[in-house]
C-alpha cells in the first residue's frame, strides 16, 4: 500500500517479479553468466546510485530478500511471479515454479504464484503443465518465446504446436497468458520482437487474456497497434517504468503513446523485480505528471485514478482478487 | 615513416566511411551509439572490431549492420582485405566469419533462418522514414508552413526549397529523401506520404504524424536502452563475461 501526501491509499500488485539464481554454482555455461550479465547492467544503469546492489546480492537474493523488497520496502501489497526457466543456461533453471514457490510459502496470501510451459514440449509438456497446475493451482501462465531449448531457438505464437498448449490452458481455467519477447527468437531472420504473432492467438482465444510483457518493447509501436485491435491483449508495463529515474523523457513518451493507444484499463505495473525494485520506481510514479502538452497527446493526464488503475486495480480484476473499496476508484468511472 | 603516416590516413579514411553507418534498428549511426571499439589498418587489409550493448543483441541487425560496415570500407579504393570482428557476443565467431567471407544470412545460419534479411531491413527501413518524415514535418510546420502545403508539395519542391534555405531544413531534408528513395519511392511524386506511397489528405495529417510519433518514440527508448546497457558495459559492472573460462575452466 501506497499512502499519499494527502491520505489516499494506493492498493499495489507488482505484475512482474522474479526469485532466481543466477549463483556461478548453478551456471550451466557462458550463456547463464552472459544472460545475468544483462540483467545486471540494466539494474546499475536504472537504479538509483544509492540503490543500487552488489553482483552478488544480484544473482540470488532468495525468497526472504524479495519479500522484504517487495511487501516491506516496496508498498507492494501483492506479487505476481513469473517463472522463466532457461534450463539450457542454469543448471538447476533460472527462475522457476519451484522456486518462485518459496516466495509464496512466506507469503501465500501476497503472492500470486504463475507457472509457465514451453509449447515445443509435445506431450510431455502438456502433461507437465497439468502436473504443475495440480500442485499451484495458478491463474497464469508465462510463455518465453525466445528461451533456447535444445537445437531450438525460440518459437512463434503462429507455430502449429502452441494452440494445444493455450487449449490446454483454458480447459483447466488459467485465463492469463503472459508472453515475453526476446531477442533470439527463431527464426533468426525475422525481427525476433516482432509482436504481430500475438495478434493471431489473441483472435482465436477471445475468452483468454493475453499479457505482453514489456508492451513490446523495442517494438512499443507494434505492440500500441495490436492492443488497439484485440480487447483481451494488455501491457504488462514491466521495465518502461525503470525508465522514470535514468531517462525520465523517454518514461513519459512512452506511458504517453501507451496511454493514447492502449489506454489505462489494460496496463499493468511490474517492477521486474530484482531488475530494477517497486520501492524507488513507486515512488517516483507517484509523484510523476504529464505536462500539459503530453497529457493532451495521451488523452489523459496521469491522475490518480490512472494510478490507481496501473499500479494495481487493473491486475487485481485479470486475478479475481477482491481489492476493499478504500483503495476504489471514488468517482463514478 | 612513411608508411605509419599512410597507415595512419588510411585510418582515418576508415573511421570517416564506417561513422555514418546506422543501426537500422534505431535509425542511428555507429559511431554515435558507439558500436566501435577498434580499427586495424595493415597496408590494404582492414580490420574493424564491434562490440554492443550486451552478448544478446539480435544476430539479423549486427549482421545488416557488419554488412553496410564491410561495403563501406571496400568502396574505398586502395582497400583489398576486410576482415569484421564481432566480440562479446553469443553468435561472435559465425557473424565474424559470415561478414568477412562476404556470406548470406541464411548460409551463415542454416538451421535458424529461411530468409536473407532484405524483408527485415526494408520493413526497419519504413520506419526510419516515418521517423525521418516526422522530424521534418516538425520542423516545417514550426517554421510556418501550413500542412494543405505540406502535403501538396512534390519532392522537386522540396528539394529545391532545401537547396535555398539550408541550415536545418537542407540536413533534415536531405536525410528524409535519402530514406524516402532507399524505400523505393518514386522522385517524381509528392514529398510527404504514406511509407507505402499513398497520398495524405491534410484532414488524416495530425492521425499519421501521431502515428509516426509513436515509432519514433519506439526506437528512441530503445536507443536509449541500448546507451544504458552499453554504460554499464563499458564501466565494467555487466562485462563479466571475459572471465568466464578461467573462473569456470571446463565450460
Amino acid at each position: 500500500m501506497y499512502v499519499t501526501k494527502s491520505g489516499e491509499k494506493i492498493f499495489v500488485i507488482d505484475a512482474h517479479v522474479h526469485v532466481w539464481d543466477a549463483r556461478p554454482e548453478n551456471r550451466r555455461n557462458r550463456y547463464g553468466q552472459t544472460f545475468i550479465d544483462t540483467f545486471y547492467g540494466a539494474h546499475v544503469g536504472m537504479t538509483p546510485p544509492d540503490q543500487r546492489w552488489d553482483q552478488n546480492r544480484f544473482n540470488y537474493y532468495g525468497a526472504e530478500g524479495a519479500a522484504k523488497d517487495l511487501f516491506e520496502d516496496g508498498y507492494c501489497d501483492m506479487a505476481v511471479m513469473l517463472p522463466v526457466y532457461l534450463k539450457d543456461f542454469y543448471i538447476n533453471g533460472f527462475n522457476t515454479t519451484k522456486l518462485c514457490s518459496t516466495l509464496k510459502d512466506l507469503h501465500p496470501d501476497k503472492v500470486v504464484l504463475n507457472g509457465r510451459c514451453d509449447p515445443r514440449e509435445g506431450q510431455m509438456g502438456l502433461d507437465k503443465l497439468e502436473e504443475d497446475f495440480a500442485t499451484y493451482g495458478f491463474k497464469g501462465v508465462k510463455l518465453y518465446t525466445a528461451e533456447w531449448n535444445g537445437v531450438s531457438r525460440g518459437y512463434s505464437l503462429k507455430d502449429d504446436f502452441v494452440a494445444p498448449y493455450i487449449e490446454k490452458c483454458r480447459s483447466l481455467g488459467i485465463t492469463n497468458i503472459h508472453i515475453h519477447k526476446g531477442p533470439t527468437t527463431h527464426p533468426l531472420d525475422y525481427d525476433a520482437f516482432d509482436v504481430r504473432d500475438v495478434d493471431r492467438v489473441a483472435t482465436m482465444f477471445p475468452d483468454l487474456n493475453f499479457i505482453v510483457d514489456h508492451c513490446g518493447m523495442p517494438r512499443i509501436d507494434d505492440f500500441c497497434f495490436i492492443a488497439g485491435q484485440e480487447p483481451n491483449v494488455y501491457g504488462g508495463l514491466a521495465l518502461i517504468p525503470s525508465y522514470i529515474h535514468a531517462r525520465p523523457k523517454y518514461f513519459t513518451r512512452m506511458l504517453c503513446d501507451l496511454l493514447f493507444y492502449v489506454g489505462p484499463d489494460r496496463l499493468l505495473f511490474g517492477s521486474d523485480y530484482a531488475i530494477t525494485s517497486p520501492k524507488w520506481i513507486i515512488e517516483k510514479f507517484m509523484d510523476f505528471s504529464f505536462d500539459e502538452e503530453t497529457a493532451r497527446e495521451a488523452g489523459t493526464q496521469v491522475t490518480l485514478d490512472v494510478k490507481r488503475k496501473i499500479l494495481g486495480l487493473n491486475c487485481a480484476k485479470l486475478y479475481g482478487i477482491e481489492v476493499p473499496a478504500e483503495f476504489q476508484i471514488k468517482t463514478a468511472a | 615513416m612513411a608508411s605509419v603516416l599512410s597507415d595512419m590516413t588510411r585510418d582515418a579514411e576508415v573511421q570517416a566511411a564506417i561513422a555514418a553507418v546506422r543501426d537500422p534498428e534505431i535509425d542511428e549511426t555507429v559511431a554515435a551509439l558507439n558500436f566501435i571499439v577498434g580499427t586495424k589498418i595493415d597496408g590494404d587489409s582492414v580490420t574493424v572490431t564491434l562490440r554492443l550493448p550486451t552478448f544478446w543483441c539480435p544476430a539479423n541487425f549486427v549482421f545488416l549492420m557488419g554488412g553496410d560496415i564491410r561495403d563501406a570500407v571496400l568502396a574505398l579504393p586502395w582497400v583489398r582485405n576486410f576482415k569484421f570482428e564481432l566480440v562479446d557476443h553469443f553468435a561472435a565467431d559465425e557473424i565474424s566469419r559470415g561478414i568477412s567471407e562476404r556470406q548470406s544470412f541464411a548460409q551463415v545460419f542454416p538451421r535458424h533462418a529461411e530468409n536473407d534479411l532484405g524483408d527485415l531491413r526494408l520493413a526497419f527501413d519504413k520506419k526510419a522514414f516515418l521517423m525521418r518524415q516526422e522530424a521534418l514535418v516538425d520542423f516545417m510546420r514550426r517554421a510556418g508552413f501550413g500542412d494543405e502545403f505540406l502535403i501538396r508539395m512534390s519532392v522537386a519542391e522540396l528539394d529545391g526549397l532545401a537547396d535555398a534555405q539550408g541550415g536545418e531544413l537542407k540536413t533534415l531534408a536531405g536525410d528524409y529523401l535519402a530514406k524516402r528513395r532507399g524505400i523505393g519511392l518514386a522522385n517524381d511524386d509528392l514529398a510527404f506520404t504514406t511509407a507505402e506511397g499513398e497520398a495524405i489528405d491534410a484532414g488524416a495529417l495530425p492521425r499519421h504524424l501521431r502515428h509516426a510519433r509513436k515509432v519514433t518514440m519506439s526506437a528512441q527508448s530503445n536507443g536509449e536502452m541500448c546507451r544504458i546497457l552499453m554504460a554499464a558495459r563499458h564501466s565494467g559492472a555487466a562485462c563479466a563475461a571475459h572471465g568466464f573460462h578461467s573462473e569456470k575452466g571446463n565450460s
